[in-house]
């Protein structure tokens, strides 16, 4: 008996020792997750590297939400009265009372955008070490060149808003620290090494994907805001801007010459859901409604810059539209010598022959009960024009990043800057004028700078209000550098009394940043 | 003990006649004590009192009878040719002979050398609780444990204060099998509990002991007559206070205040003169009277060679809130058997718990929530669920508290089996052999329904009608062991040496499903939903080895030495870092034993120096996985979906892609300590008592250390963290008997010093707590409240005189009734530049008081618990002294012109700087508490054996009667967290609860 179970023990304490002694047994692998040694090997692996780069371009702090904050409600457009006091700082340029730590407005624009940069700097450093031996070269190049597209947006809206971020150009180390002239320089080589690889157009089913069209048209863009700068008040560099200017020129004109675009005939297909990817648009977020596999795969936009109303339906009005943009709307009357329709689908005011369905009912029912407190709201990409269904956090209407009619403005704009062809400046703004049934603009007497100027502020303004282009330009223009050009801003947007010249054109750098990132320092001012 | 062992086989035996020797055993009273065991010391008989105390034994005529009976001291008998032995046994007051577990292991009291606390079960189970760790509240010191009453919940434990960067407990060992935790326990179950609190007693649990080891063994059966113990409790809780807050005409008055200094139109202007407004008494609406009922039947049988114990329990519970309730049922079986040289055994029991949440903090939204909200809305217009929120008129933006506990349907179903087998075989006189396999199993279902209510004002979008979550999560947690034991004594040297190995695995699998919209009213099945959601799915698996050894030498009980080792491996770790080598000693030396102290015996009974230094380890704060570098295929919520394609006809491409860097060099945290303990009693152990000195320094501590956000990640591994605990313990006791009364006054108390040594950041902000290194870990870091301005003039003369001589005004957007902030950095503005250290939630002290008293079957115990000298942050207050468009409490009048406070600034409608946090929110937390009041009354056993029960005690207790606090929220006791803590976001309070309770033995 006793023998018996001496054997039986000895030989549990055997099986135990055999399967366990050695710690070969504690070497376990992730049963969940892909491990990275075996990643980076096929076309696919780099495809899906890619489409997490894209998936973060509709995370909130990038085009999803703060993206339009930061470029609306900073500019002479928009302004806040939020209960969220992130977003009314945003708006009136007052960061220190708000610039806590937890601040998303602040925080997630910076640490999005990071994240997408340090996604396609993955595939960028696995093509470049090993992509071309696992891949064809016209595939290779497409990844790339997509990659480089991903990234010069990262590099270009850190431009437009913080003004100082790293170049971050490799997935394992850090780069040096760029002013806001060195991070469009590097957008526009991130560009320009895209347009060089990318196709000019991608099969139907793949829309969405950067074209050469959108890299050079963001090229066009880089190369004014660069000009801009050469051009600000203390900046003694007119040769250098005029070749950006000329660079800028030569963009738009290699756009021209792909005859690949064209205005659509009905202007609102530019803002919702039912024409996307049209022949107008250049560059394009895509976003698609609701959750999928519980994942959002919507635009929160229309969610925060919108209808208020309280029992929900509207949108929550963040930001709204300031009231002097009626107004400007209202400088000229169509050709029938009725409203202009861009006002009609881009604001929402108290106007008595506004039977617009919002959200099933009437501004004026609406009224009744809500007493609509503010001059205007926002109307442009929110559901009303889509299906009228109440404003979620998931939108299906992509973000026209870039469309033509923006591209025949910014080349009027560059001809009127180069002063060499007025009249065919004229002629695009009067190609985006067609459309909507305005006058036609006569170039005999735009023929001087600043009355062209005056009249493309006006057309940029009407054309692309709620667009997200206004603080760059206004930045271009230089409004904003001068005393007395944020006087006069602040004379239709009392945010811009709170401007502090030489400080609030760059946005606050998250304080996590400061104390992180070896020396990186925040603006002076804040 | 053993020196009697040793003094028979010296003297040796001679051939004498054998006799019958018969008798009685009884205890003091003359009562029988049964199952007493009665042994020849020559080995060559023993034999067990039977139902009437009575025992008959054959014996040579000069030898020695030993009686022994657990809880009464051993008394031995020359049998000098008596064939009548009578015997009165009397109980063991002496604690130092009590045997104590110590990890594979057991030691008499008083020969421990390490930090173990011995928790009174007796006392400890006078608190009618329903988990564990609350029975450990104020017991011993070194161990702070914070409770609340919500059901089923488990108090959150501190051995010696925070000795992680991450939230991690003590390790719980429950009958020799390492567990997972001790949630779902039931109290009843246990026989005794210790708690291991420095190095050298806790390193034989090496990599797993850092942060204490509570070792808890259950009832087993006993020799002699079967016994069957039922108990049942009956409680009924409220919440301990009521916060007066604003009723209707208050708040309206207050309300306007806000929208007039915001400039802007009172959105209830519009309301008709003449209207009803309703005036709801939200803490009346949301709390309740909570009933607990505990039922408990043990039964346990013995021989000397086998013991049995079976035990079934019961426990219902509600909160004092309406949504949370808990039931568990129990079952415990403990066996074990010897024949000759082998013993078998199992310890298993099995849990099921059926619990429902409750949902966000109703002890916040109870305050908040304005009175002229109601209760339910009639003409609620979205038409789900009928409650009353904000509206046009009132824009505040609170959810429905009430609505919100019963928007959810949280049904938690766990069930749980924790189970051992073992097989010990005595080997060559001297050696034990002991193979342990043991499992901990868990498996959770939860399903949560959704009936997607509209609870608050313009809550928008809602993509379902309901939502329906299912979950499965289970838990295998497998560990073999295989000890050899080797104990000897030569003479006066007594040896116990241990080695060991032993194996642990782990597996976690987890799987959800979700959908939407179900297509059958009051049916709530995945099966069933219109429109599938998410799906989640994984599995985790995590895998030990470790080698233990310990060597036990005492000389003539007088002098101690202890060493152990053990070395652990784990997979957490990459190869080069994975095996981590704890080593730990310590010496004891028992003075009251040594010959020049021989004139001190009549009134010193034990003193004990000891001390000790050792290593130990911990990983728990590390994923599964957390040094291999993998690809993620899931991303953030907005997922890794790429959208391609024409409108209405978009493709999702799942991307993935490395969304973090890792550190393949990741190693175990170490904790050393050393210890400085002596133990006394003196005046025939009446008086008693210990003190112990620590000091344990962690480091390498697993910390997931901020990275900046340039570079694409969030946070990266390391172990760059040091952190120090160190504090003294003393606990004295009295305790003594005045003919038939008797009583004991029992006192601890304990202080921890914390100081953050390194940690990698320059600080660690977690809201309003920051960790910085020379500091404690996550002190209260906040602007600073310079009272209210009055006047205009005052807030023009808050002013910074620059070094360049420039004067600025501080905050020139103020009006009177606004808060002042100090501008401490003297730069000219107000930013988070000029935070302060405002206060620390780490307590000075904590003590625990226990009186207890006996009287001819009545029984009295009086408990209290205190902490002293921690600071809370309001939160709830916060939100309550927003003064924006919620209610106020009563006694806070906002700032008016007629009416000025220094202490409250104006009503505000629109966004204020007056809510910044600021010290004006952290309160004391200080507390002295009456935890239990007990009278309980034993029925003379004369009569309740004429109803065949051997003993019956009634009760009454009454918990958390009375809490001396100057803190202003609803419970001063709160849980904490590690870089975050002292905050009260509306945790659950300890409710005030009377109990009844009844204990039957048959």
């Amino acid at each position: 008996m006793k023998k018996t179970i001496i054997k039986i023990l000895a030989g549990l304490m055997l099986a135990t020792s055999a399967s366990s002694c050695s710690d070969e047994w504690l070497t376990l692998s992730d049963p969940n997750q892909e491990s990275s040694d075996t990643f980076w090997q096929t076309e696919e692996q780099f495809q899906e590297g890619l489409y997490a780069g894209y998936a973060t371009l509709r995370r909130p702090g990038v085009f999803s939400r703060w993206f339009h904050m930061l470029m609306i409600l900073r500019s002479d457009e928009g302004w806040s009265n939020s209960p969220n006091s992130e977003f009314q700082a945003v708006a009136n340029f007052r960061m220190t009372g708000y610039a806590y730590e937890g601040n998303e407005s602040v925080n997630l624009p910076w640490q999005e955008t990071s994240q997408m940069i340090y996604y396609v700097n993955q595939v960028v450093d696995n093509v470049n070490d090993h992509g071309y031996d696992v891949m064809d070269k016209e595939t290779a190049d497409g990844i790339l060149g997509q990659a480089y597209f991903l990234r010069g947006l990262g590099f270009w809206y850190m431009a437009g808003t913080y003004g100082r971020y790293p170049r971050q150009i490799s997935s394992t180390s850090d780069g040096e620290i760029l002013e806001q002239e060195g991070l469009w320089q590097q957008a526009l080589e991130d560009f320009t090494a895209a347009a060089n690889v990318l196709p000019e157009s991608w099969p139907a089913s793949e829309a969405g994907r950067p074209t050469r069209g959108g890299a050079i048209g963001m090229m066009a863009r880089c190369n004014m805001q660069l000009a801009g700068i050469c051009k600000r008040p203390w900046e003694n560099r007119a040769s250098e801007a005029e070749a950006y200017w000329k660079a800028a020129k030569k963009n738009i004109e290699d756009i021209f010459a792909m005859n690949r675009y064209d205005l659509v005939p009905n202007w609102l297909d530019n803002f919702t859901e039912s024409n996307e990817n049209n022949i107008e648009s250049l560059v394009e977020i895509n976003f698609k409604n609701g959750l999928v596999d519980g994942k959002e795969v919507g635009n929160q936009r229309a969610k925060f810059l919108g209808l208020y109303i309280s029992s929900g339906e509207g949108a929550w009005d963040d930001g709204s539209a300031r009231a002097w943009l009626l107004d400007e709307f209202d400088k000229e009357r169509d050709k029938d010598g009725n409203m202009d329709l861009r006002k009609r689908y881009t604001l929402t005011w108290n106007d008595p022959t506004d039977n617009t369905n919002y959200y099933g009912k009437t501004y004026a029912e609406w009224n009744a009960t809500e007493h609509f407190l503010k001059d205007c709201y926002w109307r442009k990409y929110t559901s009303v024009d889509t299906d009228n269904l109440p404003e979620d956090y998931a939108s299906g209407t992509n973000f026209r990043l870039l469309r033509l009619a923006d591209v025949y403005l910014m080349y009027a704009e560059v001809l009127n800057e180069l002063g060499t062809d007025r009249s065919t400046a004229v002629e695009y703004m009067n190609k985006v004028r067609r459309r909507v049934n305005m006058r036609e603009l006569n170039a005999s007497v735009l023929n001087d700078y600043e009355t062209l100027k005056e009249q493309l502020r006006h057309d940029r303004l009407v054309e692309l209000c709620g667009e997200c282009t206004r603080w760059n330009d206004l930045d271009r223009w230089g409004d904003i550098h001068t005393q007395e050009g944020v006087n006069k801003i602040a004379e239709r947007d009392v945010d811009f009394q709170t401007f502090v010249v030489g400080k609030t054109n760059l946005y606050v750098i998250p304080d996590h940043e400061i104390n992180l990132f070896p020396g990186l320092t925040q603006h002076a001012g804040y | 003990m053993v020196a009697l062992l040793v003094s028979v086989v010296c003297f040796g035996v001679s051939a004498q006649d054998r006799i019958t020797v018969t008798g009685t055993v009884t205890d003091d009273t003359g009562e029988p004590l049964i199952g007493a065991s009665v042994k020849l010391n020559d080995g060559q008989g023993a034999a067990v009192t039977d139902v009437n105390g009575e025992y008959k034994i054959s014996a040579l005529s000069n030898g020695t009878l030993t009686f022994s009976y657990v809880g009464y001291d051993d008394k031995e008998e020359r049998i000098n040719g008596r064939t009548v032995i009578n015997v009165t046994m009397s109980e063991n007051v002496n604690q130092l002979d009590q045997v104590v577990v110590i990890g594979y292991g057991v030691q008499k009291k008083a020969d421990l050398t390490g930090s173990v606390a011995v928790v009174d079960m007796d006392q400890a189970r006078k608190m009618p609780n329903t988990d564990i760790a609350s029975m450990l509240q104020g017991q011993v010191s070194g161990v702070s444990v914070a409770t609340s009453s919500q059901p089923g919940a488990i108090a959150s434990i501190r051995v010696r204060g925070t000795g992680s960067f991450s939230n991690v407990g003590p390790l719980y060992v429950i009958d020799g099998m390492i567990v997972n935790d001790a949630n779902n326990l039931n109290p009843n179950e246990i026989e005794n509990m210790q708690v291991l609190k420095d190095a050298s007693a806790a390193a034989i649990y090496g990599a797993r002991g850092a942060n204490g080891v509570i070792l808890i063994t259950t009832k087993k059966g006993k020799s002699g007559k079967p016994q069957l113990d039922v108990s049942a409790n009956w409680s009924v809780s409220q919440m301990p206070k009521t916060i007066k807050m604003m009723d209707g005409r208050d708040f309206m008055f207050y309300n306007e205040q806000g929208y007039l200094n915001a400039g802007s139109l009172w959105p209830a202007a519009g309301i008709e003169a003449g209207t009803v407004m309703p005036d709801t008494d939200w803490q009346k609406a949301v709390y309740q009277n909570g009933f607990t009922q505990d039922y408990n039947v043990m039964y346990t049988q013995g021989s000397d060679n086998v013991h049995t114990a079976l035990g079934f329990g019961y426990v219902n519970q509600t909160g004092v809130v309406k949504g949370p309730e808990y039931e568990r049922y129990t079952v415990r079986f403990n066996n074990d058997a010897t024949y000759k040289a082998f013993t078998i055994g199992e310890n298993f029991t099995y849990q099921h718990t059926n619990s429902d949440d409750y949902i966000a903090s109703p002890f916040w939204d109870a305050i908040t929530t304005p009175s002229v909200i109601p209760v339910r809305d009639p003409n609620e217009p979205s038409g789900k669920g009928g409650y009353g929120y904000g509206s046009a008129n009132f824009p505040t933006y609170i959810s429905n508290p009430i609505g919100l506990q019963e928007r959810y349907d949280n049904t938690t179903v766990n069930d749980r089996i924790i189970g051992n087998v073992y097989a010990e075989l005595k080997l060559f006189k001297y050696f034990t052999y002991r193979f342990n396999i043991g499992l901990d199993a868990w498996w959770g279902r939860i399903k949560q329904f959704d009936h997607a209510y509209t609870l608050r004002m313009a809550s928008g979008e809602q993509r379902y009608d309901n939502s329906l979550t299912d979950i499965r999560d289970t838990r295998t947690n497998l560990i073999i062991e295989n000890t050899l034991t080797y104990s000897q004594s030569i003479g006066k040297n007594n040896i116990t040496a241990l080695v060991g190995y032993t194996t642990e695995d782990v597996n976690w699998h987890y799987l959800l499903a979700q959908g939407y919209d179900q297509k059958v009213d009051g049916l709530y099945q995945i099966d069933l939903v219109g429109t599938q959601n998410n799906m989640n799915g994984s599995q985790q698996e995590r895998r030990m080895t470790s080698y233990l050894a310990r060597v036990d030498y005492n000389f003539d009980s007088r002098y101690f030495f202890q060493f152990n080792f053990r070395s652990d491996g784990c997979s957490k770790f990459g190869p080069n870092k994975r095996r981590g080598n704890f080593p730990s000693m310590s010496l004891g030396w028992r003075l009251s034993e040594e010959e020049f102290m021989a004139g001190t015996r009549d009134w010193l009974n034990h003193l004990k120096i000891r001390g000790s230094w050792g290593k130990i380890g911990d990983m728990q704060a590390l994923g599964n996985y957390s040094y291999l570098s993998s690809i993620n295929h899931t991303g953030p919520y907005e997922g890794f979906n790429a959208i391609f394609g024409p409108s209405g006809n978009e493709t999702l491409h799942p991307g993935a892609t490395q969304t973090s860097r890792v550190n393949v060099d990741l190693g175990w945290e170490t904790k050393t300590t050393t210890n400085i303990g002596i133990d006394f009693e003196f005046l025939n152990s009446r008086l008693f008592g210990s003190f112990d000195w620590y000091n344990a320094e962690s480091s390498n501590l697993l910390y997931n250390i901020k990275t900046s956000w340039a570079t694409g990640t969030d946070y990266l591994w390391t172990n760059y963290g040091k952190m120090r605990n160190r504090g003294v313990e003393i606990s004295l006791g009295w305790r003594d008997r005045v003919g038939d009364f008797s009583y004991s006054v029992t006192a601890n108390l304990s202080t921890v010093r914390n100081k953050v040594l390194r940690l990698g950041d320059s600080f660690y902000q977690d809201g309003i707590c920051r960790t910085e290194e020379g500091r404690s870990i996550a002190e209260f870091y906040t602007r600073r409240f310079g009272g209210i301005f009055q006047s205009m003039d005052e807030v023009y003369a808050h002013t910074t005189t620059l070094p360049d001589g420039t004067v600025s005004l501080l905050q020139p957007n103020a009006q009177p009734g606004d808060v002042r902030y100090l501008d401490l950095n003297q730069d000219g503005k107000i930013d988070d530049d000029d935070r302060d250290w405002t206060g620390s939630p780490l307590p000075k002290f904590e003590a625990g008081l226990n009186f207890t008293a006996e009287w001819k079957g009545i029984d009295f115990n009086m408990f209290w618990t205190s902490r002293y000298g921690n600071k809370i942050y309001n939160s709830v207050y916060v939100a309550a002294l927003q003064f924006t468009v919620d209610n106020i409490p009563a006694d806070a009048r906002p700032w008016t012109w007629d009416n000025p406070s220094d202490e409250y600034p104006r009503m505000y409608a629109e966004a204020t700087d007056n809510n910044m946090a600021s010290d004006r929110f952290i309160e004391d937390g200080s507390f002295l508490r009456l935890k239990n009041l007990q009278l309980g009354y034993t029925l003379p056993q004369e009569i309740s054996r004429k109803f065949f029960v051997e003993r019956l005690r009634v009760y009454l207790s009454a918990q958390n009667l009375w809490t001396i606090t100057k803190y202003k929220g609803y419970d001063p006791d709160i849980v904490g967290g590690v870089f975050s803590q002292g905050i009260d976001g509306g945790h659950f309070p300890n409710a005030r609860q009377f109990t009844a309770g009844l204990q039957v033995s048959f």
